[in-house]
């Protein structure tokens, strides 16, 4: 009961977040100067057909109202720049790709970021936890798209092991999801590290080994456990960074993924592309946000969810 | 059988440390009797935790180091024992339980697994058998409602019902040694008194032998029959309680003892009042530890370390006063002890 009250009273806040988001958006790329329909070669009549075919002649609020209307019914919008081509269907063919790569690239970050974070901790000191640190340093200050050209330089140009665009096999994903996953290993074996060696000393973990209990026992059912719960906190900003990640990885890369509309959306002032996008990705980081605090909810009993 | 369950040679442990070695015990030696309650007193920092825990090697090495000593446990010398062989001593025959009860219990794991899994580890019962043993464990400790208790999480469960919680994970497999580490400095004085009382009914009816490490002069009257005295990694002094009290040779257990607040005063009050602080255990003084602070101090004390001396009934001392060779105004601080035989290692 408790916990659907949780659930319930977040799902309000997360509507509501993502309502002033949409309005947000909505009228501040109407404020970036320019317009997506200014081009030379194009006709004073021509443009005023095409204002009127968009609505674009109306007054803001009338354009919010009907924005607000469609987007009741699950619609974004028509494209100004990709001609005939609705927003709804752009996300539905350029998303798969988006959250292909984000889901490899929070895997491989996962895995191997607890791997590290554990081994450096058990090895404190040793070779095992030196390298982990380096990851770390690089990983977190290393930004994605820099780190996307150097591997796609390195192993794509120079070294020839894997191809150095697009994304049509398992060889195509390696870079990509190591340049867009590094930053989330090095922030996840830094965090599990510090976890772990803070759980290894604690009082609850002596009190395991004084009652002599084995060594796995103590290691899964008190070190882990606990270790690794608050990594789950780590995964909300995490889906967040990954998704701006894509924007960049998947220009570097030109993968056909959500990341690249946005980008050129936003250099071509594709109105109704950028907000349709901005909700899509707002909606989706909220949503997993949600998911996160809902999991965290359950298997942290101090949160006092679980029955 | 021998009548002593435990008994520590010359015991010495160091910690590895980026600034040094940190020299936390030095040189212990002493010995329990079955059944019997030693406690272990001292201010912070003397080493009583680590000496204790180290026992049974709870502490995680590196940094911890056993340099040195023997741990005779029920006629055998386990200071070899590696991590699996100690399994079969820790939880089984030698308990512990720890000062904090917020923090030594684990926040995320029900009470009723945190007992039952010592019982699963060590003893062949089924689930239920645990669960039923379990609950009378609770129910020993002197926890109310334990059926429910099971299902409760740490958290929902105040101090001194934690720390019966420990006390049951303890008892659990009846060991012949329960070391409680200041089980009580964490609670509020009625809930102490109450867990004490639990501790000695339980050496009673157990004959589970006792050390009780402790800050409260007033607890080891009521508890204890022996005490030793720790001071700067090192004992000082130790015999029964009640040559402790009234016959005490040493001038740092004399200042604890009148740090002792008045039955009127709130017995929780720390010791601390004693001028000065404990040493730095980097660089542990030459002599004797409580020199620096210490009224009667002479030349020698600050260049060689005292020597015991036997006072007589097991009451010993470590200080140059007692010495048979200390002079006429060392022997009169002394005020008509008895100074059985004097002499030095
Ligand atoms: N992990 C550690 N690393 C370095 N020094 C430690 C560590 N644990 C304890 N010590 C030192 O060992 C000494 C004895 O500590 P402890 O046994 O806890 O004292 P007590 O229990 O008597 O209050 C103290 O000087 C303390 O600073
Ligand atoms: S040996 Fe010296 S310094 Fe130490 S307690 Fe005795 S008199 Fe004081
Ligand atoms: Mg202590």
């Amino acid at each position: 009961m408790k916990l659907l009250k949780f659930i319930l009273k977040r799902v309000v806040v997360s509507v509501i977040m993502i309502f002033c988001l949409v309005t947000i958006s909505f009228f501040l790329v109407k404020l970036i100067p320019g317009s997506p329909f200014t081009s030379e070669k194009m006709q004073a009549g021509n443009k005023a057909a095409i204002y009127a075919y968009y609505g674009l002649d109306k007054p803001v609020y009338e354009q919010y109202f009907t924005y607000m209307k469609n987007l009741l019914h699950g619609d974004l919008g028509t494209s100004y720049k990709i001609r005939g081509v609705t927003v709804n269907e752009i996300i539905r063919t350029a998303f798969p790709y988006s959250l292909d790569l984000g889901m490899r690239a929070v895997a491989f970050a996962l895995t191997m970021g607890l791997l590290l974070g554990i081994v450096a901790a058990y090895q404190r000191g040793k070779a095992m936890d030196t390298f982990t640190m380096i990851v770390a340093i690089i990983g977190t200050s290393v930004p994605s798209f820099i780190m996307g050209f150097f591997v796609q330089y390195l192993f794509a140009v120079k070294l020839k092991w894997f191809p150095p665009a697009e994304y049509t096999s398992f060889a195509h994903t390696v870079l990509p999801t190591f340049a867009l996953g590094l930053g989330m290993l090095a922030t996840i074996a830094k965090y599990t590290r510090t976890s772990m060696l803070e759980v290894i000393s604690s009082d609850y973990v002596k009190t395991a080994d004084a009652k002599g209990l084995s060594k796995f026992r103590i290691i899964v059912g008190h070190q882990l456990r606990n270790a690794l719960m608050p990594i789950i906190t780590l995964l909300g900003p995490m889906i967040a960074s990954v998704i701006t990640g894509t924007f960049v990885v998947e220009n570097v890369f030109a993968i056909p993924g959500l990341g690249r509309h946005y980008v050129t959306s936003v250099q071509g002032l594709d109105y109704t592309l950028i907000t349709g996008l901005t909700i899509f990705f707002a909606a989706f980081l909220v949503l997993m946000n949600l998911l996160v605090d809902i999991v965290y909810a359950l298997i942290d009993p101090r949160i006092g969810l679980v029955e | 059988m021998s009548e002593q369950i435990l008994k520590v040679e010359h015991f010495s442990v160091s910690f590895d440390t980026y600034a040094g070695e940190v020299q936390a015990v030095r040189d212990v030696s002493f010995a329990l009797n079955r059944g019997e309650i030693l406690s272990i007193v001292g201010e912070s920092g003397s080493g009583k935790s680590v000496m204790t825990q180290s026992l049974v090697k709870l502490l995680p090495a590196p940094p911890a180091r056993i340099k040195s000593g023997k741990v005779i446990f029920d006629g055998q010398d386990i200071s070899g024992y590696r991590f699996k062989q100690l399994r079969q001593i820790k939880g089984q025959k030698i308990a512990y339980i720890f000062q904090d009860p917020m923090t030594s219990l684990n926040p995320t794991v029900k009470i009723g697994k945190q007992v039952t899994e010592g019982l699963l580890a060590h003893a062949s019962v089924s689930r239920q058998e645990a669960r039923r043993k379990a609950v009378e464990l609770l129910r020993s400790a002197g926890i109310p409602n334990p059926d429910k208790r099971m299902e409760q999480y740490p958290h929902e469960l105040s101090g001194g019902m934690r720390q019966r919680v420990m006390i049951a994970i303890a008892i659990a497999m009846q060991p012949q040694l329960l070391v409680a580490d200041e089980p009580t400095t964490a609670l509020d004085v009625t809930i102490q008194s109450q867990i004490l009382g639990t501790i000695k009914d339980l050496n009673r009816s157990l004959g589970m032998a006792v050390i009780l490490i402790t800050h409260d002069m007033g607890v080891v009257a009521g508890m204890a029959q022996r005490v030793m005295v720790m001071y700067g990694g090192r004992v000082v002094e130790s015999g029964a309680v009640r040559d402790i009290f009234y016959h005490s040779a040493h001038p740092y257990t004399r200042s604890l003892l009148a740090a002792v607040p008045r039955l009127d005063a709130d017995s929780t009050a720390p010791l601390e009042h004693i001028v000065g602080s404990p040493p730095d255990m980097l660089a542990p003084p030459a002599g004797c530890p409580f020199a620096p602070r210490c009224r009667y101090a002479m030349e020698v004390c600050r260049s060689h370390m005292p020597g015991r001396t036997e006072l007589g009934d097991g009451h010993d001392t470590y200080c140059w006063l007692c010495d048979s060779r200390a002079g006429e105004t060392a022997q009169a601080f002394l005020r008509g002890e008895r100074v059985v035989h004097s002499g030095t290692e």
